[in-house]
């Protein structure tokens, strides 16, 4: 269990935030951090990381102490156990593949480690390639995989996916989810994509303004509603079109075209690109094999 | 979307299955659903009813109908499209919408200011927590 308590001031480009968190995150949870831009998601996995500091509080992971200020307790990120994947990839292009996950070995003697994370991500193909040689998506795999090469206790994600096309960020997505089943990594996403919140995390700190307004599960957070339908899609408004006296509305979800009806009453407030849920109880779809 | 706000007043259950009693102004509703760990349901939970306005049917009062969740109402409104029309009728203040084809409301012969009985099935009311 990760538990914070931590405040830090910051520099927006809204003027002067307080970060201030005070939280527990469970072991295994796959925790997505959702807000806007300058709100402090990506300071809060800096300050996990060990990569900036906290003016006052306390973090502390199964019992041990990273961070205590009345303490002056401050564990370095290198002794922190984490992992830790950015939008950006950040891999060394002098390197190969191979060589990017060697370096970011603890115990340079573990290669067989790297054997084997590079099994288990299905890049064995890729060992001997430079990053420059490779997709977005392909980086990203890499990336993933030289932050398991330590086995970490917390994963953190900032944005991993959001540089990729859409059908790249949903093979990614899948991996992803298969990487936290697999090692069951308590993992921390920062993402805006509220279809992969909802496909990737069990629960949601919606964070405005350093602080946290929100925290639940992503259906209790984004929908705010406890409908009691099986089916929950979300997705996005495409169209509204009127069709005799109902509106046919297009919702984008995964890649696919939903239609559904809706009345006058029903699109009052919705509007084209509104991120939408759509409900549906379990009686109503029909099962047919393909 | 119909909506109507009400309590749960009893759960018959079985294994998955729940049939949930739902009052609404001193009206009985059933819902059928599947059972759920993350939005149980429990007797004096208030509750919204939401069904869509395309499953709601009409009959004359003198129906007999299976489904239990069969009242009756005065129409209106109706607004009538080319294959399709929306009837409004007046449940204890509450607007209910039944939208149904345009034969079907010939058929009925139905008029603003007739009492009709109005049925949804069980399993198309969901529920929402308040």
């Amino acid at each position: 269990m990760i538990a914070i308590n931590i405040k830090k001031t910051l520099n927006t480009a809204d003027g002067e935030i307080v970060l201030e968190v005070n939280k527990e995150i469970h072991d295994g949870d796959f925790l997505t951090l959702f807000g806007k831009s300058g709100s402090g998601k990506t300071t809060l996995l800096r300050i996990i990381a060990g990569l900036e500091t906290p003016q006052s509080g306390t973090i502390v992971v199964d019992g041990v102490v990273w961070f205590d200020s009345a303490k002056n307790i401050n564990l370095p990120p290198q002794k922190r156990n984490v992992g830790f994947v950015f939008q950006d990839y950040a891999l060394f292009p002098n390197m190969s593949v191979r060589q990017n996950l060697e370096f970011a070995l603890k115990d340079k003697k573990e290669t067989k480690k790297v054997d084997e994370i590079l099994e288990i991500m299905e890049i064995q193909n890729l060992s001997s390639m430079k990053p420059d040689h490779l997709s977005g998506g392909q980086k990203q795999r890499i990336a993933v995989a030289r932050s398991l090469m330590n086995g970490p206790k917390i994963l953190l994600l900032d944005e991993p996916l959001s540089a990729l096309d859409s059908s790249m960020r949903l093979k990614l997505q899948e991996e992803l989810a298969s990487v936290h089943k697999k090692f069951g990594i308590t993992s921390i996403l920062v993402s805006h994509d509220i279809s992969e919140v909802f496909k990737l995390s069990n629960r949601v700190f919606k964070i405005s303004s350093g602080s946290i307004t929100d925290d639940g599960s992503p259906a209790k957070v984004f929908a705010n509603q406890n409908l009691s339908g099986k089916f929950k899609i979300v997705g996005e408004i495409l169209s509204i079109e009127k069709n005799d006296i109902l509106y046919i509305v297009k919702v984008l979800s995964h890649n696919e075209i939903i239609k559904i009806t809706a009345t006058q009453k029903d699109i009052k407030n919705l509007n084209i690109g509104d991120k939408v849920l759509l409900s549906s109880k379990a009686f109503n779809p029909i099962v047919t094999k393909i | 979307m119909n909506t109507l706000k009400g309590t749960i007043v009893s759960i018959k259950q079985s294994d998955n299955l729940q049939l949930i009693f739902i009052d609404v102004e001193g009206h009985l509703f059933s819902s059928l659903v599947i059972a759920s760990d993350e939005n149980r349901l429990e007797v004096s939970m208030d509750v919204h009813l939401l069904f869509k306005e395309t499953e709601v049917t009409l009959a004359t009062t003198s129906s007999v109908v299976s489904e239990r969740n069969a009242f009756c109402s005065k129409i209106t409104h109706i607004e009538n499209g080319k294959l399709l029309a929306n009837i409004t009728l007046d449940f204890l203040g509450n607007n209910i919408n039944a939208i149904i084809t345009k034969g079907a409301l010939h058929g009925l012969k139905c008029k603003i200011g007739d009492e009709f009985l109005w049925v949804v099935k069980a399993n198309e009311v969901t529920l929402q927590n308040k």
